[in-house]
């Protein structure tokens, strides 16, 4: 049990939860309780401390100086999936997650990770995920390994550490091979414009084939769509856990390096980095040299699906003949508010049948890397949503994410559904291809 | 408070239910309200057992619980703020029953009240109670409040469709009150328990009633120049007749705030809008909202709007829902004050409440429930200034005097809690205050649930009549203070009295008569306010006509010519139109008691939304005068419908009877009585054993729209066609049998649970002749009926048993209505035993400890 400390002095108090801005963030909350339904960790808990309006109820507390930030603050906001969808729901315009950003900050600060701990950071999030081709590499690595048969050995055995079995749960099927980035792919047919692609990290060297039918999609609407070389991890991983000034040195590179040409679009086809990206303006805004270019950076940057709903010049004519249902991404959903433009896509779709889940706002429990860290309770989430899911008895599960993707793949295996997932536009390639050259 | 031990929590939960920890613990500080107390622990039962586990420890250490639902109210209501445990019903959310043949579902607590909507709606069936909080909102939290909704005009509140609880007493005893059926012999606690606020027990699962979800429903905006324009609209479409299924009106500050938020096209530039929704079958939407909009467009009505989908429809409520929450965008903070006053009242009410705000320099808006008079004037300020918060509550105390001025309510829907108990003495009397302590004293002698809710610490004296011996066999007291002074000097005495309306009776052993013969006339009428006060003397004959020339009525149909409303509401007779238009419990808004030790209270408001304290009239109806004698009763009124329509089957059996009424039963919405009754000559039909007849109400096309329905519904199961027959109405079918029935012959009531008849049927022992002769009434679940054995003692009570047993095996009850003289004393009258028998006899000794009310009229004495 934690003792409550008595009020601190107001220079003891976290400096950065104690600023005009975030107390006026913080006030925003009536705390009427809207909130509540749409929160997955309540769903699942049913406490008030894992809801929305009592994580800001701890964040106030703790700005007051009325408690300590270690033990049970960090405890409850730790289980945050970080969805958002807490902002949809709320009527009077909280928002959630800038408090949230705020206090995991403060939570940084104050306790530093263990060396372990800053060690796996480091190799993560500095060593691995900010550079394509070392992930390629790590993906080869389990190609061979799933190729070989140590996959099924170790998941047998359960040698592996709790956090590193997590990870390893979700390891897709891997491909052989990785697409070329070092040229342009040209448009198919009218040439309507340049794009800037961002493969991503993880969605690289992971999810290779839904970048490759993404290029395909946009060279077939008449885009020329560039790689810019030196592209880099979006920051959002690194911003979760508090490291702030690594993910603005990213966010740096990419905005540099997107912005040499004139492209009509910069587009993410995962709607969590789109989400992080969407905000480098926020995120370099006291910088005097990137601030005016991040907001370019940020005007252009659009969601695959935002983009195509607009720009789908070649209606996709080939049939499929399936039942699907739509997973929205968090981070797509409630960061960056497209909900209607994917699920318009999979209409345009001649055969196939969009079967909407009966909660369709609920997180996954993916959110980034939360089914790592918090791997008992992502499962919990993980559960209600493969029930939904099933309920709809859809032959194909679509997404639009990164996490997502994996989490379901992964999801659906582990609950032996008989149903494959890919991402909005695998579905458009395939219809694509169904219907032949141009 | 201290808790000796909090930590003992831990032997006898699993940690999983239980939080201590001082950090998590601040997240239950609060409520959507302003009021903070921090508990001292929180415990989340997942059965009954759990409930009744903590119960016991709690009564055991002297420890406080505040039940909490979602957190969602307003008041203060699950903030404890004396400390100790807080009892979170979120876990507790299973659907434990839903029987969509019977329309009833029992549910714990926890269920979220829009979750169990989604869900009976899927079966074609409603659940209309709608707080605007109802996404999160669970149905404990309803029940305690006993919660509204824009809905509620046409359908009522959570009292109407609650029929049993099951809770948990402060000695840890768990009970059932009331249950699946209807009308059970007891006093009302479950009536009583709703809208209590969590301080008489706790509880912990409800068995709800449903009806038929409307086939169609149509939504439209209106806009006006002003709110009181408004208002005088919403008294004219009322007036004509008219049932929406809502009337709400928001004024213009009201609009830009949801509009801002949600935007539906509200018409921002006018000085208010109403939201109107008719709902029906289809064939009547188009008529219905033609003829709102004539009559909203000649008082001043314009830009007239109908929602064209579903969609659009869900939209508008999404945003007015939202109302409170979007209106934190606009302000640092803002206080929304929940009143009600009767609806007549409106418009002038508007104006002193703007005036009130005006003269405190405050920013004011309007969004509420116009049809029911329940007003939501939501200010907004800024907390951080001193002078500005001190203005809001001042202010907010002289918009809450405005309402009790007007006979109005402190709250509509939001309840007292912690926020309002201060103004208590404002709208109740000494006494009244008094007898709903005196209620919370028998009910939680050590005060541990819910400590300091609804009533402030320092209650006014309690007033009462000095005694008076009456003179004479009969007591004819003229007024209430008449009443009360004889009740307390007989009382002194310890002299019974037998209450009657006639001027005399037979007295079954009481030393006095009392009459309600000289306690008559309409003493107070408001078409259109929709209700009146009348002297409980008063026979339900003369009243009708009387209210018939404003095409009005009451919602009471007696048996007998000489009935009074005051013996009908105190015996509870319910018509088979119970169905459609609620029980007696439903529609007494308030009733004046002479109470057995001197005191007079007036329980209840002549309002349809008063939360405002514990639910009293639902205590007096039914309880047959052993509680206090009724002077005057105050009852809903009811507009005549444009058509009434009866249509009749002959059957041969009961059992073909009954099963062509099931048949029929997911069809009810305009139907509004059923009665299936034996040796009955209806012109018209041919002569059978049994007439089976269905009354339908309301505007005509839903009338047209659902005798085909039925005819439908007949044709599947194989019945004859429908014939419609001039008389009589199903109710007057019933009314004779009762009438015929009750005169030197014993009479029985049957209550099984909804939808059970035919069950009860089967089970019952022995040949179809030695059954009595019945009259069904399948819409209630109830039926009556009286045997053929002479008035053999013995034989009388075998049957009476015979009848009884199959009932309460399935968790009913049968009662004696009426005795032949003579038989009385051979009989078990109630042959009921209620969970809560020892807390229903401490209320009678409580109220009228020498025992001279009615003696043995009730199931407690």
């Amino acid at each position: 049990m934690t003792a409550l400390t008595a009020p601190r002095a107001a220079s003891q108090l976290p400096a950065a939860l104690a600023t005009p801005q975030v107390r006026d963030l913080l006030a925003q909350c009536i705390h009427c309780g809207l909130c509540l339904p749409a929160c997955p960790t309540y769903t699942v808990f049913h406490t008030e401390m894992d809801s929305p309006r009592g994580r800001i109820a701890l964040v106030q507390a703790a700005a007051d100086g009325r408690i300590p930030l270690a033990g049970a603050f960090q405890e409850h906001l730790d289980l945050c999936l970080g969805c958002r969808a807490c902002e949809t729901a709320c009527p009077s315009g909280v928002q959630y997650g800038a408090i949230l950003e705020t206090a995991r900050a403060t939570l940084h600060e104050a306790h530093p990770p263990s060396r372990r701990e800053r060690f796996v950071r480091w190799l993560g999030l500095r060593q691995m995920m900010p550079h394509p081709r070392r992930l390629r590499w790590l993906g080869r690595a389990m190609h061979l390994y799933q190729g070989l048969g140590l996959q099924a050995l170790v998941r047998r055995s359960g040698v592996l550490p709790q956090r590193l079995r997590a990870m390893e749960a979700l390891l897709p099927p891997l491909p052989a091979g990785y697409p070329d980035y070092r040229r342009p792919a040209p448009a198919i047919g009218i040439k309507r414009g340049e794009v800037a692609f961002l493969y991503g990290c993880i969605q690289d060297a992971f999810l290779a084939a839904v970048n490759a039918a993404s290029v395909r999609v946009l060279q077939r609407n008449g885009y020329e769509v560039h790689f810019p070389a030196g592209q880099t991890c979006c920051g959002a991983a690194q911003l979760h856990v508090g490291e702030d000034d690594l993910a603005r040195d990213l966010a740096r590179r990419n905005v540099n390096v997107c912005l040499h040409r004139d492209y009509v679009a910069i587009i993410s086809n995962a709607g969590g980095c789109g989400a992080t990206l969407k905000q480098v303006d926020h995120l370099l805004a006291d910088d005097p040299l990137f601030a005016d270019r991040a907001k370019t950076f940020v005007a252009k940057l659009k969601d695959i699906n935002e983009f195509l709903a607009d720009h789908l010049h070649i209606p996709p004519t080939g049939r499929l003949d399936l039942r699907a249902t739509y997973v929205d991404s968090c981070h797509l959903r409630h960061g960056q508010k497209v909900v209607r433009q994917p699920r318009q896509l999979l209409q345009a779709i001649p055969g196939v049948d969009l079967v909407e889940l009966r909660q369709p706002d609920q997180c996954c429990g993916s959110a980034g890397v939360y089914n790592i860290l918090q791997p008992d309770t992502a499962q919990q989430v993980l559960d209600a949503k493969l029930a939904d899911v099933a309920g709809t008895r859809a032959q194909v599960v679509v997404t639009s994410n990164t996490g997502c993707q994996l989490q379901m793949i992964a999801g659906i295996r582990q609950a032996g559904l008989q149903a494959e997932v890919c991402h909005v536009v695998e579905l458009l390639d395939r219809s694509y291809a169904q219907a032949g050259p141009p | 408070m201290t808790i000796s031990t909090p930590a003992d929590l831990a032997g006898l939960f699993d940690k999983r239910q239980l939080s201590l920890d001082p950090v998590e613990l601040i997240t239950y500080e609060v409520d959507a309200g302003f009021d903070r107390g921090r508990p001292d622990g929180v415990v989340f039962p997942e059965s009954l057992d759990d409930v009744a586990r903590l119960m016991r420890w709690a009564a055991a250490t002297g420890t406080p619980l505040v039940a909490r639902g979602a957190g969602t109210g307003l008041s203060g209501g699950a903030v404890a703020e004396h400390g100790g445990i807080v009892v979170s019903f979120a876990r507790m959310n299973r659907v434990v029953e839903f029987d969509t043949q019977g329309r009833s579902a029992l549910v714990d607590v926890g269920v979220v009240n829009l979750a169990l909507d989604e869900l009976v709606k899927q079966a074609g069936l409603y659940y209309p109670p709608d707080p605007s909080s109802g996404r999160s909102a669970v149905i404990g939290g309803n029940l305690g409040e006993n919660a509204g909704g824009p809905h509620c005009f046409k359908y009522g509140v959570t009292t109407n469709y609650v029929t049993g609880l099951e809770v948990v007493l402060a000695n840890g005893a768990t009970v059932r009150a009331g249950g699946r059926a209807l009308d059970y012999p007891e006093y009302d606690l479950c009536g009583l328990l709703v809208g209590s606020e969590g301080t008489l027990a706790i509880m912990a699962r409800a068995y709800l009633r449903l009806i038929r979800n409307p086939p169609a429903v149509k939504t439209m905006m209106v806009a006006f120049d002003t709110e009181e324009q408004a208002g005088a609209a919403v008294s004219a479409v009322i007036a004509a007749g008219l049932v929406p299924a809502t009337l709400e009106m928001m004024d213009q500050r009201g609009m830009r705030i949801a509009e801002a938020y949600t935007p539906v096209g509200l018409p921002v530039h006018a000085g208010a809008v109403l939201i109107v929704e008719v709902d029906g079958y289809p064939d009547s939407l188009d008529s219905q909202i033609e003829e709102v909009a004539d009559i909203l467009t000649a008082r001043g009505g314009f830009n007239l709007r109908i929602a064209q989908s579903e969609a659009e429809r869900s939209q508008i409520w999404y945003g007015r829902k939202s109302f409170a929450g979007a209106l934190a965008r606009l302000a640092p903070n803002f206080y929304l004050i929940d009143i009600t006053v009767p609806r007549s009242r409106l418009a002038d009410t508007l104006t002193a409440v703007n005036a009130i705000a005006d003269r405190h320099r405050l920013t004011m808006g309007h969004v509420f429930h116009a049809g029911d008079g329940n007003l939501h004037p939501c200010i907004s300020f800024n907390a951080r200034d001193a002078d500005e918060q001190r203005r809001v509550f001042q202010a907010s105390e002289e918009i809450v005097r405005v309402c009790v001025e007007r006979d109005g309510s402190i709250t509509g829907e939001h309840g007292v809690g912690i926020e309002k108990r201060a103004y208590m003495p404002m709208m109740y009397s000494g006494a009244e205050l008094a007898a709903m302590t005196e209620i919370k004293a028998v009910f939680d002698p050590a005060g541990l649930l819910n400590p300091g809710k609804i009533f402030p610490a320092e209650l006014p004296a309690a007033e009462r009549q000095a005694p008076r011996l009456p003179q004479g066999e009969i007591f004819a007291p003229g007024d209430a203070a008449e009443a009360a002074a004889g009740l307390a000097a007989l009382s002194a005495a310890g002299e019974s009295v037998r209450i009657g309306g006639a001027a005399a009776g037979d007295r079954r052993g009481a030393a006095r008569w009392l009459t309600t013969s000289s306690l008559t006339g309409v003493l107070a009428f408001s078409a259109d306010d929709q209700y009146v006060t009348v002297g409980a003397g008063m026979r339900v004959a003369g009243l009708q006509e009387f209210l018939a020339a404003h095409r009005l009525r009451a919602p009471l149909v007696a048996p007998w010519p000489e009935a009074t409303a005051g013996g009908m509401v105190a015996a509870n007779v319910n018509s088979p139109q119970r169905r459609r238009d609620g029980g007696i419990r439903d529609v007494l808004l308030a009733t004046t008691v002479a109470m057995a030790d001197g005191r007079v209270i007036r329980a209840g408001r002549p309002v349809v939304k008063n939360v405002a304290g514990y639910d009293l009239p639902k205590l007096f109806a039914g309880s047959n005068g052993t509680l206090g004698l009724l002077v005057d009763v105050t009852l809903r009124l009811l507009p005549q419908p444009r058509l009434r329509r009866t249509l009749a089957l002959p059957a041969q059996t009961p059992e073909q009877g009954l099963a062509w009424a099931a048949a029929t039963a997911p069809v009810w919405l305009a139907t509004s009585s059923v009665v299936l009754c034996q040796s009955a000559a209806v012109a018209g039909i041919e002569r059978a054993p049994f007439t089976l007849l269905w009354t339908l109400e309301g505007v005509a096309e839903d009338v047209i729209a659902e005798t085909a329905a039925l005819d439908a519904a007949l044709r599947s199961a194989r019945a004859p066609s429908l014939v419609e027959v001039a008389q009589p109405a199903a109710a007057a079918l019933w009314a004779n049998f009762v009438a015929r029935r009750s005169q030197n012959s014993l009479l029985l009531r049957v209550g099984v649970p909804a939808g059970q008849l035919q069950d009860y049927w089967r089970q019952i022992a022995g040949g179809a002749e030695a059954r009595g002769i019945w009259c069904f009434d399948p819409g209630n679940s109830l039926a009556y009926a009286t045997h053929g054995a002479g008035n053999d003692p013995a034989a009388a009570a075998a049957w009476v048993e015979r009848m009884r047993a199959p009932a309460l095996t399935l968790g009913g009850y049968a009662v004696v209505m009426q005795t032949p003289p003579g038989l009385s004393t051979q009989i078990d009258r109630w042959g009921y035993r209620p969970d809560a028998l020892a807390l229903m006899q401490a209320l009678k000794a409580q109220w009228d400890p020498a025992g001279i009310l009615n003696p043995g009229d009730s199931v407690a004495g």
